[in-house]
């Protein structure tokens, strides 16, 4: 979903670890000029040591949301100081966002306001409220388990003073803060899935096994479209009625 | 609220249409004992024969009055009488359906007017189903309308007692299911017809030329004695009608007894019917749903769903597929019923599935018969099988996507399809 973005701005991409990559790839991965560390902390020491060995600066980054993928793309511009490659980032982000902003209008009006518990681990906790405010979505709540001291002050600045941080875990305190803040959904990773289905809460699957892509432009609309699919599902109605025996006995 | 589109092809392109007969021998073939008999050319009941039969994968029991060019100018009269008399003596029918097909319909043979001369030992029911008009459940419909108008009696009400009008789109399977609910709430179910012990699938002791199943010729007349009917299909309307014009007893007709809510009125009605508490098992298979809906969701909701089925089950899977976030992309009827403009899209085609392929492109799921397997192929979309015929699939008989269960098990099928389109 990313790579055709970077192929358009005439950047090569010489290696992808480990997604989708291949021994080959890894073999003359010390050859690139920069390194790009997307929302992972395991790989950081790769980037490190990457520098250390071969002097490959690197970038940390988020693919997650409009404003997150444009600060990447102009941090990749102003680290290579090419006012060629500048003005092709602005022009492709100035056609994307108009582009985006057409596909999203509907996803937003539906989405506007509402208020989401966020449950992952480290560095998504942050990367997708990014995401998530971008489609006027309000994070109420996030956790902090996995994220290191830098993550979580890159939180507090985005969730502002209201936004709650749930540091320990648990199925029981996850539900108690999403009663608490009165959210109307969770985005989490796949093993919260059935905490909050059986708690009768629409869900979000955040997590890496997932068949689908929320990075870039384009996964933008995917995740707005499976944001407003789950909120909106009408089956949210029809499973809180009573059934038949129930009402008979009132 | 949708609008019901014709079809003004002069040419009808990979048919989704069957024939009237096809599905009024389908009805007469719930009776145990019956045999239907079509009075047309000897094609006409090898086709519908051979349907049948690959559908089933049952010997059909189906004869014909063999028409030629000659009998079909100058009448048919001796070829009714002589069927008939061959038929009585070689098969010893309990019952026959007599319908009528489009070769004598178009002569204008007036076959009523025949079966009034005859004297015969048997009931002989006659249903006027020419090919030209309607489809599989129209004819499956004008069969079940003339076994009410004749057979039924009436006497004292059994008070318990519920007449089952079932509409052609229920499996044999799906039929059981809906006679096993009535009895758990302690009734006495006699379906009409009963396919569930006749197309069901099972090894008889001998090959008997009739139906070795289905509701018998005396529960059929002790049919006029329930106290209530339930009518399963808004094809199964006209029959309701006729049934309370002759017994003025509670008639409650449901549309669908498929997806949640279409499975909650059918035990409100038999809650209040029998007066008792709800048997412990549908409680905890409604349980079971709810969990299958919220686990099922993630795939269905916001998919675009073809669908190209007779109205009674398109108007069901229709419903519940929106009750569960998906989108009608397009819906095509092989014939019209006033539900068709209740279903829950903008616009549905009479058509075939020529106009099926032409707009399912871009949906994710498509359901009809076997027939649209060539079409799920080309456009590279997942089919669910569903209708009449399925002869690429085994075990049509027993399966039932009706009441809580049924629907759980309906949900399964349609989300495992979309999972493998999804990973692939």
């Amino acid at each position: 979903m990313v790579l055709p973005l970077f192929e358009r701005l005439g950047i090569q991409v010489l290696a992808k670890m480990t997604g989708d990559a291949r021994y080959e790839e890894i073999t003359y991965a010390h050859h690139a000029h920069l390194n790009l560390v997307i929302c992972a902390k395991a790989l950081l020491n790769v980037a490190r040591k990457m520098e250390e060995r071969y002097g490959i600066p690197y970038l940390e980054c988020s693919f997650y949301g409009i404003s997150d993928m444009n600060q990447c793309l102009r941090q990749i511009a102003q680290h290579f100081q090419d006012p060629e490659l500048t003005a092709k980032v602005e022009a492709l982000i100035a056609e994307e966002t108009q582009k985006l902003d057409q596909a999203l209008a509907p996803y937003r009006a539906q989405l506007a306001g509402k208020k989401v518990v966020l449950y992952t681990g480290g560095v998504k906790s942050w990367s997708v409220i990014s995401a998530a405010q971008d489609l006027g979505i309000k994070v109420v709540a996030t956790s902090t388990k996995k994220s290191t001291a830098e993550d979580k002050a890159r939180i507090k600045e985005l969730l502002g003073a209201d936004g709650m941080t749930i540091e320990g875990g648990g199925a029981k305190e996850l539900l108690d803060v999403i009663r608490r803040t009165k959210a109307d959904m969770l985005i989490a990773g796949g093993r919260n899935q059935y905490t909050a289905l059986k708690a009768r809460i629409p869900f979000l699957d955040i997590n890496q096994e997932r068949h689908k892509g929320y990075a870039g432009y384009a996964g933008m609309i995917t995740l707005a479209q499976e944001l407003t699919h789950a909120l909106y599902s009408p089956i949210w109605g029809q499973i809180s009625q009573p059934a038949p025996w129930e009402v008979d006995d009132e | 609220m949708s609008k019901v589109i014709a079809n003004s092809k002069p040419v009808a392109v990979k048919p989704l249409k069957l024939s009237q007969p096809l599905g009024a021998a389908l009805a007469f073939l719930g009776i145990k004992g019956a045999i239907p008999l079509f009075h047309g050319s000897q094609g006409c009941t090898a086709f519908a024969k051979v349907m049948l039969v690959r559908h089933y994968r049952e010997a059909i029991p189906l004869a014909t009055t063999a028409l030629s060019e000659v009998s079909t100018i100058l009448g048919g009269e001796d070829n009714i009488k002589q069927s008939l008399k061959v038929l009585i003596e070689q098969s010893h029918p309990t019952l026959i359906g007599l319908c009528s097909t489009a070769l004598s319909e178009a002569r204008g043979e007036d076959v009523a007017g025949i079966l009034r001369t005859c004297d015969l030992p048997v009931p002989v029911i006659y249903a006027n189903t020419p090919d030209f008009y309607g489809s599989l459940s129209d004819g499956y419909s004008r069969a079940v309308e003339a076994i009410v108008k004749t057979i039924p009696q009436a006497g004292a009400l059994h008070t318990r007692q519920v007449t089952l009008l079932l509409g052609s789109d229920l499996t044999p399977g799906e039929v059981a299911d809906i006679k096993q609910l009535v009895r758990d709430f302690d009734l006495i179910p006699i379906a009409i017809p009963d396919l569930s012990t006749s197309m069901d699938g099972h090894l008889a002791d001998s090959y008997q030329g009739v139906s070795t199943g289905g509701v018998t010729l005396e529960e059929l007349q002790l049919a006029g004695r329930s106290a209530f009917v339930l009518a399963i299909g808004e094809s199964m309307r006209p029959a309701t009608k006729i049934w309370q014009e002759r017994f003025h007893v509670p008639c409650n007709l449901l549309p669908s007894v498929t997806g949640l809510e279409a499975s909650d009125h059918l035990i409100q009605c038999l809650m209040a019917w029998s007066g008792g508490k709800v048997p412990a098992q549908y409680p905890w298979q409604r349980r079971q749903l709810l969990d299958a809906m919220l686990d099922t969701h993630f795939y269905l909701g916001g998919k675009r769903v073809a669908l190209a089925l007779e109205p009674d089950l398109l108007y069901g899977i229709s419903q519940f597929l929106t009750s569960m976030g998906a989108m009608i992309q397009v819906a095509v009827s092989p014939t019209r019923s006033p539900q068709l403009e209740k279903l829950p899209c903008e616009q549905v085609m009479i058509g075939d599935l020529h106009d099926l392929e032409t707009h399912a492109q871009g949906a994710d799921l498509l359901i009809t018969n076997s027939r649209g397997a060539g079409i799920a192929k080309t456009l590279g979309i997942p089919l669910l099988r569903l209708g009449f015929p399925i002869f690429d699939r085994l075990g049509n008989g027993l399966r039932s996507y009706v009441g809580y269960r049924g629907t759980t098990q309906l949900l399964f099928d349609m989300g495992n399809l979309l999972i493998e389109a999804e990973t692939h």
